[in-house]
């Protein structure tokens, strides 16, 4: 990846609280180049997913957000959720209609997009994942691997800039944690990765977030973070 | 989860699934008022109802067992609430129980009148809900400049009812995995307990289930894109079945004009 590739995503000093007083991140920055994949990591409770809606402007913390060189504001809230395709952690909150294509169509939908458009994007978005066929389909009562596809094709759908995805991984045999590696290594866009998973961050990204305690801890190349075992378990990822 | 009974027969492809749903919802809409104005006794109007309602279903393909099963409950809860109905005095004695209460023949009529309706009402609604998915009726209903706080309403009380189904589903499995059981007041304590955590649950989950609908463009501050024109076939049921129920309500009167 060339260095001088366009940024298509930078957050600045970002800090939140939620309600309930829970100081969940404190003064967070992080850049995103364009075709890049980022891994973000650290111990549960870190403030990975709290960071992860803040980036789909779900949650307002201070802080500055720029997407495509845009900076967040009401004017321009709905083309930054086009352009960041957040995928949530638990699937059931994801897939809410009774079937696998209107949940897809429902961005595109949203978007405004013809019927023909969406019937177009639908049917790519779920081949793209692998899940051609399962259009009429109840996402209830898809396989976990197939809804963790199908909640990716629901934002592919929607061409976003920058898939931002948490655990992608999380509860997959090897086997579908394989699949779905590739699934990821094949998707066009830059990409945010909240996992726990060090043979994904291996494979697929080239550069490390580390989180704790609400704060990035440190951030570098993959190998360089994942080199050190003792370091690793300093960090809560070993 | 297994949430079908919600909307099992919306996948369907049948003429009253294709029917545009504005179509469908004012249809409904027109049908139950002119249903729920029908005075007591007068039959015809409402056998037509039956007979409309049973035509739709037919041509729908949605089982009528499932129909029924979903719009009896519903008599059954008004036959229930109207209870005192049958014992309103007026017109003749039918049955008298004690010399102060009787069942009277205007009762009679008021009561299966009201159940009736309650049913046909129910069952329209059923076969609405069957044939259109809740997303397309909210469209619909948005085009049709209805009031955004009513579409509002019946937008959270779905999702709202939908995370409630599950999450009491979800509770009982993990409640029965631990052998629950046994003694009445126990029981009764721990379903107390189930019932407070059940709306919590139910309230973080619809949170984040929106907040899914807003990541993708979901905006309930904005009115949907432009919508298709009504083909002919639409405009002829949206024009041909009020008229028809109307002519039902309106025979005798037709009869006698005569
Ligand atoms: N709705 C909420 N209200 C109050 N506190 C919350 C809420 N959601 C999360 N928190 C708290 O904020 C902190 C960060 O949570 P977050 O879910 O972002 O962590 P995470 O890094 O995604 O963890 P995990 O790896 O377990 O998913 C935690 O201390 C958590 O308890
Ligand atoms: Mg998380």
């Amino acid at each position: 990846m060339s260095t001088d590739s366009r940024s298509v995503l930078s957050l600045r000093g970002l800090s939140y609280r939620y309600p309930d007083g829970t100081a969940a991140l404190e003064d967070v920055s992080l850049d995103l180049r364009e075709g890049e994949r980022l891994a973000l990591m650290g111990p549960n409770g870190a403030g990975k997913s709290t960071l992860l809606l803040h980036l789909n402007a779900l949650l307002d913390g201070d802080g500055n957000l720029e997407v495509d060189g845009m900076a967040l504001s009401k004017a321009t809230v709905r083309t930054i959720r086009q352009k960041v395709g957040l995928v949530f952690q638990n699937p059931d909150d994801q897939l809410f209609c009774p079937t696998v294509f209107e949940d897809v169509a429902f961005g595109p939908r949203n978007m405004g997009l013809p019927d023909t458009e969406v019937e177009r994007r639908v049917h790519g978005s779920l081949q793209a994942v692998g899940l051609d066929g399962f259009e009429r389909r109840n996402p209830a009562h898809l396989s976990i691997g197939e809804k963790k596809r199908a909640a990716i094709a629901t934002v592919h759908a929607m061409r976003p800039l920058v898939f931002v995805l948490d655990e992608p991984t999380g509860n997959l045999d090897a086997r579908g944690r394989r699949g779905l590696l590739d699934l990821l290594l094949s998707l066009e866009g830059a990409q945010i990765i909240v996992t726990h998973d060090l043979e994904l961050v291996r494979a697929v990204c080239s550069r490390v977030l580390v989180m704790g305690a609400g704060r990035i801890v440190t951030e570098g190349a993959v190998p360089d973070i994942l080199a050190d075992p003792a370091k690793l378990e300093v960090w809560g990822l070993a | 989860m297994n949430l079908d009974f919600l909307d099992r027969y919306v996948g369907l492809d049948s003429p009253v699934h294709r029917l545009d749903a504005r179509v469908k919802v004012l249809v409904v809409l027109m049908c139950l008022s002119l249903w729920v104005t029908t005075p007591p006794g007068r039959w015809i109007p409402l056998g037509f109802a039956l007979l409309l309602l049973v035509g739709a279903a037919v041509l729908s393909r949605v089982p009528l067992r499932y129909l029924l099963a979903r719009s009896l409950p519903a008599a059954g809860f008004v036959a229930l609430m109207a209870v005192l109905a049958p014992f309103r005095p007026g017109g003749e004695v039918l049955v008298r129980l004690t010399p102060a209460v009787a069942v009277s023949e205007e009762g009679a009529r008021l009561y299966a009148a009201v159940i009736s309706k309650a049913f046909l009402s129910v069952a329209a609604v059923v076969l609405l809900s069957s044939t259109t998915s809740f997303a397309t009726i909210l469209e619909a209903m948005e085009r049709l400049r209805l009031p955004r706080t009513l579409v509002m309403i019946v937008s959270f009380a779905y999702r709202y009812l939908f995370v409630i189904v599950e999450e009491t589903l979800r509770m009982k499995r993990a409640r029965d995995a631990r052998l629950f059981g046994g003694r009445w007041l126990w029981h009764s304590t721990v379903i107390g307990r189930m019932i407070g955590t059940l709306f919590l649950h139910s309230y973080e989950r619809a949170e984040r289930v929106y907040q899914a609908m807003i990541a993708r463009g979901y905006d309930p501050g904005i009115r949907p894109r432009q919508a298709q024109p009504l083909s002919s076939g639409d405009l002829a049921v949206l024009i041909a079945v009020p008229v028809g129920v109307l002519g039902s309500r309106l025979l005798p009167w037709l009869a006698g004009c005569r």
